[in-house]
């Protein structure tokens, strides 16, 4: 690869090394003007594990692992990577490193996305066509990350300096995206995706007495002007919608789920001499209706939280030899709506509206790092956090001090740090739907706290073999627990916080992977390990948390064959998640009631899955040259029957009760998808 | 890369050392007494008494829940009444303690006492003056020619909050009156119109029947509207939450019932009883 063109050398290690702007901090430790160079990149191929544990793949990393229901989904790709974990199947979320969902901070350009999965978690909201690239940081995070306990996801847009267009035909739905270069100055990349679940499979969608359906929708709009040579304007709009609804007849119920995400931001970026800059502002919600119609009676659970923010970093680019300096800001102003019930045609018609309770938060920080003798690099930075709300105000120095050696072939980073989240979220689902609901920090739901202390490496002993490592120990103040049943919220009085606990705990754990790219051949594979404890106050032992996945084994493998065909294959091993068994059942009104034991004391059978892929790629000429892909995926090719719940069940005709095991719909899913392009 | 494994050896082997330090495991349940009893105003107390059921292997008996040679006594606090325990096709399991020995007044704190093979358990309760039922209406279902949708009104007490319990009985089908789906309502403001839509009980023990929360024509319905007293009402709000999601992939597991019944699981709720009847044409 070769390079004309004069950059600094912290940029360039921006862009090549892994870890984005952590990588730059320990590369940047020289600011001089290069003029022809060649650079190669050891970095691994499609997916690069920096040393400090950051992940970033692009959207081609996405074609080498099979297509669920034919869509390529950058947050399923990032759920397969060490230390991440989803509870089954229908999780709408991922733990990092025994995190809660709850704390992890997905970004589309730098915009905050609070919910950022379609229903069931079956894929994202992101577009993989129109944000080609993804970072995953992990424990390791500089001052930057702040607000935030768990894993930070930032995709971002490529460039479009050419016309291109892309169309996906799945199963469920369709996408289109289209770059245009307007003039010298100006591209615009639109792109938007549509389902068509009701209309194909509304036979399949109904059952007996109940019927359900399903439509989801997103759309996403980025556009770049090039204000001059050093100066560049981004704007982001994204905006995705969910429609569930499913009806028993026999109840004459009707549940119905309807959520949302707006998102727009105006971004100027500057590259000066002396330092560079981005600077951001936007507007983000997220809106989610939980409504229960039975005949007549009506209930309606809203909940909301609009953000409106600004953010900031900075580069300084004149220091002496060895040292680097960034520091930036963030202020997000949040109004929050939690879970209320409205209510009408059951008793006294009404229910306790919540008003939208407003929050400010701001975060200012700075990070130095300098090079030492023997490949050593330390950094140190400072967020200092201030949170208030009505009546509660925190300040929140979170210092954070790294350290990294580098060998001519590897990489070691040790980091402590302190991290504080005021955004919590909670909810009903240990699978984080939708309905979870966001609650901002007050005296009662105090904000959240954990102190971080990790070690994490990389090295490239062979060319073409990758491997990494990464332990950790975190431990958690204040995680928040709610313990609300469903019809709770009809309580005369209802608060969300009078059924939240304030949880503590720790995590402890690591993982290793290894990855060779050998010609036509990568494969992967990766073994995590996860402990985590939690009590509230008065429980008399500690307790797993819902989220964790002890042991974690992970394969995957791609095999370009020839030029046309592509083979691959993931395989995934591990624990089952923890839950709350039954202690004993009985009969109350003719109705198995169960007693349960202690919280997540049980956990679910192993869990294992084979997904397999073949595609087909090919060209045609003529006025627009197109490329072709055909793919064909099978999810859970052995049909494994992987248990998402244990519960105990009646059978009258023999007067005994028996374990009953739900076990997942993904069993032997195949899907086709087309893709055409330019 | 040796001192990279220097760093990172020990590390791992702290987080396999503490892996080793905790496990979790379930304490070994026993069966306990459960207890599903009602004490009306001006009619006489009922008693299900049976044995909770252990779910130590994949499946069990139900018929090893049934008491049959337990002593079930209830005081007013002036005198004590053992009930008289047999079998009734009514209930399920097929047992019950009944008594005709000792008619409710609201007001009285009424305790109960059951014992069997060594176990005991007690509750007392305060039952409280019953609300008179304004209306009971049928209305036609959208969409439906045989079924009548259910309501019940009343007018609220002066001394809120208040808590009642609803209880329904399909003459043609049901032996006994079951707890209704959402039939746990809390009222807080005095003097005002309550109304309550009235859904059958969905019971487990009912094979291949098809559940239908309303009621069919030309049934003949029993409702009973039931003020509790708060303890009650909390088991009964909690029953019905885990009618609902008892057994959703979604929703988190609901968490055991509360008890009023100290030493057992279930409740006891004497109660101040309103009782209308509807034929549904």
């Amino acid at each position: 690869m070769r390079f004309r063109q004069a950059y600094t050398a912290a940029a360039l290690a921006a862009f090549l090394l892994p870890g984005g702007r952590a990588a730059s901090q320990t590369a940047a430790s020289d600011t001089l003007r290069l003029g022809e160079v060649r650079v190669e990149s050891r970095g691994g191929g499609r997916v690069r594990v920096a040393a400090d544990g950051t992940a970033s793949f692009s959207r081609e990393a996405l074609g080498a692992v099979p297509r669920i229901l034919g869509e390529a989904d950058p947050l399923r790709f990032a759920a397969s990577m060490p230390g991440v974990a989803s509870a089954g199947d229908y999780a709408s979320g991922m733990s990092v490193d025994g995190m809660d969902y709850s704390h992890n901070l997905f970004r589309l350009n730098g915009i905050p996305i609070h919910f950022p999965y379609h229903f069931g978690g079956i894929f994202s909201v992101f577009s993989p066509e129109t944000y080609s690239s993804a970072r995953l940081r992990k424990s390791i995070k500089g001052a930057d990350a702040a607000g935030t306990l768990g894993g930070v996801v930032d995709l971002a847009s490529g460039g479009a300096d050419t016309l291109s267009a892309t169309a996906n035909l799945g199963m469920l739905a369709s996408s289109a995206r289209v770059a245009l270069p307007v003039g010298g100055r100006l591209s615009v990349e639109v792109s938007g995706r549509v389902s068509y679940i009701d209309a194909l499979y509304s036979g399949l969608l109904r059952s007996g007495s109940t019927q359900a359906s399903y439509n989801l929708a997103d759309c996403d709009l980025v556009a770049r002007y090039r204000l001059s040579d050093r100066d560049r304007l981004r704007l982001t709009a994204h905006y995705n919608a969910d429609n569930v609804e499913y009806a028993d007849r026999n109840y004459s119920l009707t549940t119905a789920l309807r959520w949302h995400n707006l998102a727009a931001g105006l971004e100027w970026a500057s590259s000066g001499d002396a330092v560079e800059m981005t600077h951001r502002i936007y507007l983000t919600s997220f809106h989610n209706r939980l409504g229960l119609l039975m005949g007549k009676v009506s209930l309606a659970a809203p909940t909301a939280v609009d953000e409106l923010g600004a953010a900031g970093s900075l580069d300084f680019q004149r220091l002496p030899a060895g040292w680097s300096l960034a520091a930036g800001y963030s202020l997000r102003s949040y109004g929050v709506r939690p879970q209320y019930a409205e209510l009408s045609g059951l008793g006294q018609d009404g229910g306790v509206r919540r008003g939208v309770t407003g929050s400010f938060e701001a975060s200012a920080y700075a990070e130095v790092a300098r090079s030492l003798p023997r490949g050593w690099r330390v950094s140190f930075g400072l967020p200092l956090n201030v949170f208030a709300t009505k009546g509660f105000a925190r300040f929140h120095p979170d210092p954070r001090l790294s350290a990294t050696r580098r060998w001519s072939r590897g990489a070691l980073t040790l980091h402590a740090g302190r991290y504080h989240q005021y955004l919590h979220q909670v909810g009903f689902s240990d699978l984080g739907m939708s309905s979870n609901f966001k609650i901002a920090a007050s005296r009662r739901v105090p904000p959240q706290e954990c102190l971080t202390f990790a070690v994490a490496g990389n090295a490239t002993p062979l060319d073409g073999l990758f491997l990494s490592a990464d332990v950790y120990y975190k431990a958690i103040r204040c995680q928040p627990e709610y313990l609300g049943a469903v019809l709770d919220i009809l309580n005369a009085g209802y608060a969300a916080e009078d059924y939240i606990r304030p949880t503590r705990g720790h995590n402890i754990g690591g993982s290793v992977s290894a990855r060779v790219e050998f010609g036509p051949v990568s494969a992967s594979a990766s073994y995590s390990y996860c402990l985590t404890r939690r009590r509230m106050p008065g429980e008399p032992g500690w307790s797993p948390a819902s989220n964790e996945t002890r042991h974690a084994f992970r394969a995957a493998a791609s095999w370009n064959v020839g030029r046309h065909w592509l083979l691959n294959a993931a395989f995934n091993l591990a624990s089952g998640r923890p839950y709350t068994p039954v202690t004993a059942i009985y009969f109350i009104g003719e109705q198995l009631m169960m007693e349960y034991g202690p919280r997540n004391s049980a956990r679910l059978p192993l869990y294992h899955r084979l997904d397999l892929g073949a595609s087909y790629r090919f060209r045609t000429r003529g006025r627009v040259p197109l490329r072709h892909e055909v793919g064909l995926s099978v999810v859970n090719a052995y049909g494994r029957a992987n248990v998402e719940l244990s519960t105990f069940a009646l059978d009258t005709e023999t007067g005994t009760y028996y374990r009953r095991d739900v076990s997942s719909l993904y069993r032997f899913l195949p899907s086709l998808s087309y893709t055409i392009s330019f | 890369m040796m001192e990279y494994a220097r760093v990172l050896a020990p590390a791992l082997a702290l987080a396999a050392l503490a892996s080793g330090c905790a496990d979790e495991s379930a304490p070994p349940a026993s069966p306990r007494l459960v207890v599903e009893g009602w004490f009306d105003s001006g009619s006489y107390p009922e008693v299900l008494l049976n044995l909770s059921m252990v779910p130590s292997q994949e499946e069990g008996s139900v018929a090893e829940s049934i008491v049959r040679w337990g002593v079930v006594a209830i005081s007013d606090g002036e005198r004590e009444v053992i009930l008289t325990g047999g079998p009734s096709e009514k209930y399920f399991p097929p047992y019950h303690y009944y008594t005709f020995d000792m008619l409710g007044e609201p007001g009285k704190t009424y305790t109960l006492r059951a014992t069997y093979r060594g176990m005991t358990v007690t509750s007392a309760v305060t039952m409280p003056a019953p609300t008179p039922i304004d209306r009971l209406e049928a209305t036609p279902v959208e969409g439906n020619d045989t079924l009548r949708h259910l309501t019940l009104r009343f007018t609220a007490p002066d001394d809120t909050p208040a808590y009642y319990h609803l209880t329904a009985r399909a003459h043609s089908r049901d032996g006994r009156e079951y707890p209704c789906m959402i039939g746990a309502q809390e009222v807080t403001r005095p003097g005002s119109e309550v109304s309550l839509p009235v859904y059958r009980g969905n019971r487990s023990t009912a094979p291949g029947e098809s559940y239908e929360a309303d009621f069919p024509e030309g049934e003949t319905v029993t409702v009973t509207l039931a003020r509790v007293s708060r303890e009650v009402f909390l088991f009964w709000r909690a029953f019905d939450n885990a009618s609902l999601v008892n057994g959703s992939v979604f929703v988190g597991a609901p968490g055991s019932l509360p008890s009023n019944i100290t030493g057992g699981y279930g409740v006891w709720s004497p109660q101040g009883a309103s009782t209308a009847t509807i034929r549904l044409e």
